[in-house]
């Protein structure tokens, strides 16, 4: 087998699976006190400071969600990777 | 209110879990390459003396060979440059000041393999393999302190033994600034690969810590749950 023949059986990788492309979209905070829930995107979420993802965590109070579907804390989180 | 404090609590300890992860990946990182960079030295010192038995092994005056000055330079300041970094690295693997005083004493390899090989714009290239082995440490002051030996040295060189840096007796003054830019040119990019890299050693921990958190939350349920159906029964 010449190397371009190598290239050419490789081709093109297929995309990879929704799932596995990325965790969660957006996720709602809980309300604290009179205010509604908060919603933050993925990226706005990852900013917050460790200590207050953790415990945001830790009390599973966090709501995840893909596009529109809500999604476990777990799935969210494994997806991620 | 008293669940919040133990969920607070539990918050505290996982995060400092992930902290102590982080610095524990990025001692084994820097004991390493310290330890690496012992073996690399010892294995310089014997290139360095192979080097200068192979170019100039002997001076003569008239019909007297003697040992050229190349070879004892070679054992001896070669000893002395791996001497203190490699007691360093064996006794005080991980310290800050044990990486500083490698990447000093590998920009000091670089100049005397320079000056053996009388200046050869090729051997100058051992700084640049260096600067690359150096970012091992994943710590930029590392490359900084590397960009100031070379740059004290090409200076000095420069102005007091030009021949032995650049191979030529009168090399333009600017000279060594050419030399340095080239270098700090080449930190620049190893500083962010650098960062980068350590961004992502703290983003596997803080993942890890996301998982403790997850499962730390799932005891939490299932032992109110528990605890419910005990009441219920």
């Amino acid at each position: 087998m010449t190397l371009l023949d190598h290239f050419r059986s490789v081709g093109p990788q297929p995309a990879p699976p929704r799932a596995a492309a990325g965790g969660f979209d957006h996720v709602d905070l809980p309300s604290r006190g009179n205010e509604p829930r908060q919603r933050l995107t993925k990226r706005d979420f990852e900013a917050l400071p460790l200590q207050e993802r953790i415990s945001l965590l830790v009390q599973g109070t966090l709501r995840f969600y893909r596009g529109d579907r809500e999604i476990a804390a777990s799935e969210a989180m494994r997806a991620a990777y | 209110m008293k669940t919040e404090s133990t969920a607070d609590l539990a918050a505290q300890a996982i995060v400092l879990r992930a902290e102590e992860r982080f610095q524990a990946h990025r001692m084994e990182i820097v004991t390493w390459t310290d330890r690496f960079f012992a073996r690399l030295m010892v294995g310089e010192w014997l290139f360095a003396i192979a080097l200068a038995l192979f170019f100039s092994p002997y001076a003569w005056e008239g019909k007297t060979r003697t040992v050229h000055v190349h070879v004892w330079a070679a054992v001896f300041l070669g000893a002395a440059i791996c001497a203190f970094p490699v007691a360093l690295a064996i006794r005080r693997a991980g310290w800050v000041v044990t990486r500083h005083v490698i990447a000093a004493a590998q920009m000091l390899w670089s100049a005397l393999f320079i000056h053996l090989t009388g200046g050869r714009i090729e051997t100058h290239f051992h700084v640049f393999g260096s600067l690359g082995i150096l970012a091992f440490y994943r710590d930029w002051p590392v490359l900084a302190t590397a960009t100031l030996f070379v740059a004290g040295d090409h200076l000095i060189r420069g102005l007091v033994w030009p021949e032995s840096v650049y191979g030529i007796a009168s090399p333009e003054w600017w000279r060594f600034l050419e030399h340095v830019f080239w270098v700090a040119f080449s930190v620049v990019f190893l500083a962010m690969s650098c960062r980068r890299s350590l961004k992502e050693m703290r983003l596997i921990a803080e993942r890890g810590a996301h998982i403790e958190a997850l499962s730390e939350a799932e005891w939490r349920r299932s032992s109110v749950l528990e605890r419910v159906a005990k009441v219920s029964a």
